[in-house]
């Protein structure tokens, strides 16, 4: 029998470990996916992803059932990775900012997956994060556009203008990496 | 429809967030104008070539979830007593400064503590109070009481909030050891069931095991002749 998320966060509130589990079990698969696209590196999705559902489980008994509960863990998601970054940003300055070397173009079947994989992320981790999160957002977690600007604060018609942008800039990214992405196979 | 009007959709059309006469719409225009079909072809490459970045697969330790929870809860416990104790010196440093005798001062170079102030200023106490009565009979004694009371009164508001802060740091210090006690009985409850479902496994594994030994034995007993 499917339990909803709302009973479920209502049994943690009463101390049900099983019911936080059950809950850390649906949801950990799509937030490690945005953390995935919203963080520069991959070693530290796992620890992005615990402090998370850590948040969850603090936050557990100020939690009122009033719309999605994707939305709110997704808010919760955008925080961590936000907090991530500024930490990176002071510990590093501008090391991360290095421009990217630019790479002779070449269709994306004469690249391995793995490597095409690894410039398409480091492509979207290069864009700004105004524009980063909406599309990974929408694209990865799903999320309508009204939800996006529910959970940034953003106008809805903002947040589209924005995803439509940061698809833009995406291609643009992916030329200078040597993918040129006219070649794909539909 | 215009092509402005159209690029602005083709974001919604490709995410199928449009309503079903705006989808017609938008398909319509795109399949007669080239430039609105190229941009549309262009974002769908994009969006498929997206699809192409790793996934990071993880998976969340929630007994370390809670262990973690514990330790700030405890953490925040500690932080917060310290600095309640910091707070209370520091209101009866200044208690003692303002209406004790304690004097502090400095002389060349050095700070010197004192209470009920030094035999100088008693001296110039008395000299003055000599300057400003010229005949000694007419000397009379100020009438401490109203001062007394006076600090009296201020000791005994700081004395109450004193006791007000006690009483707060208490009561937090109470709620804190709640939630720290609510977490540990959690933590107990994972081991118990952890601990069910090895029990559980062991019983499996050795009915199997019977099982299986059943089986060999039948089998050997069918072997013979």
């Amino acid at each position: 029998m499917h339990v909803s998320d709302h009973e479920l966060m209502r049994r943690c509130r009463d101390g049900d470990v099983a019911a936080f589990e059950q809950l850390v079990r649906r949801w950990e698969g799509p937030v490690a996916r945005i953390l995935g696209r919203l963080t520069h590196s991959s070693s530290e999705v796992e620890d992005l992803c615990q402090e998370v559902f850590l948040r969850v489980l603090n936050a557990c008994g100020r939690y009122r059932a009033c719309g999605a509960f994707s939305t709110w863990l997704y808010r919760i998601t955008l925080n961590v990775a936000r907090s991530a970054a500024r930490r990176r940003r002071w510990q590093w300055g501008s090391l991360d900012n290095h421009e990217p070397v630019a790479a002779e173009a070449a269709p994306p079947e004469a690249l391995g997956r793995d490597e095409l994989g690894r410039r398409v992320r480091e492509a979207l981790t290069s864009l700004p994060s105004k524009f980063r999160e909406p599309l990974v957002l929408r694209h990865f977690g799903e999320l309508t556009f009204a939800e996006i600007a529910q959970i940034t604060g953003q106008p809805a018609s903002t947040v589209k203008s924005r995803t439509r942008v940061a698809l833009e800039k995406l291609r643009h990214e992916l030329h200078r990496r040597g993918i040129d992405e006219k070649e794909l196979e539909p | 429809m215009s092509c402005d009007r159209i690029q602005s959709q083709l974001i919604d059309w490709l995410y199928g967030e449009l309503s079903q006469p705006e989808e017609e719409r938008v398909r319509e225009h795109v399949a007669e104008c080239d430039s609105c079909r190229g941009k549309g072809d262009a974002l769908r490459r994009s969006l498929e070539l997206l699809e192409l970045a790793p996934r990071a697969a993880t998976r969340v330790d929630v007994g370390q979830l809670y262990r973690q929870a514990a330790a700030r809860s405890e953490k925040g416990r500690r932080r917060w007593r310290r600095a309640s104790f910091a707070a209370c010196a520091a209101v009866l440093l200044v208690g003692v400064v303002a209406f004790g005798r304690l004097r502090i001062e400095s002389h060349a170079g050095y700070v010197v503590f004192s209470w009920g102030g030094g035999a100088a200023a008693d001296e110039e106490a008395v000299e003055e109070s000599v300057e400003e009565v010229p005949a000694p009979a007419a000397v009379v004694p100020p009438d401490p009481w109203p001062t007394l009371a006076r600090h009296g009164e201020r000791l005994a508001t700081l004395d109450e909030l004193a006791q007000l802060l006690v009483a707060e740091v208490d009561s937090t210090d109470r709620r804190r050891r709640l939630d720290t006690a609510g977490l540990e009985r959690k933590l107990k409850e994972i081991e118990r069931q952890v601990a069910r479902q090895w029990h559980v496994l062991d019983r499996d594994v050795k009915a199997v095991y019977q099982l299986a030994q059943i089986h060999s034995v039948t089998e050997k007993k069918g072997d013979r002749p």
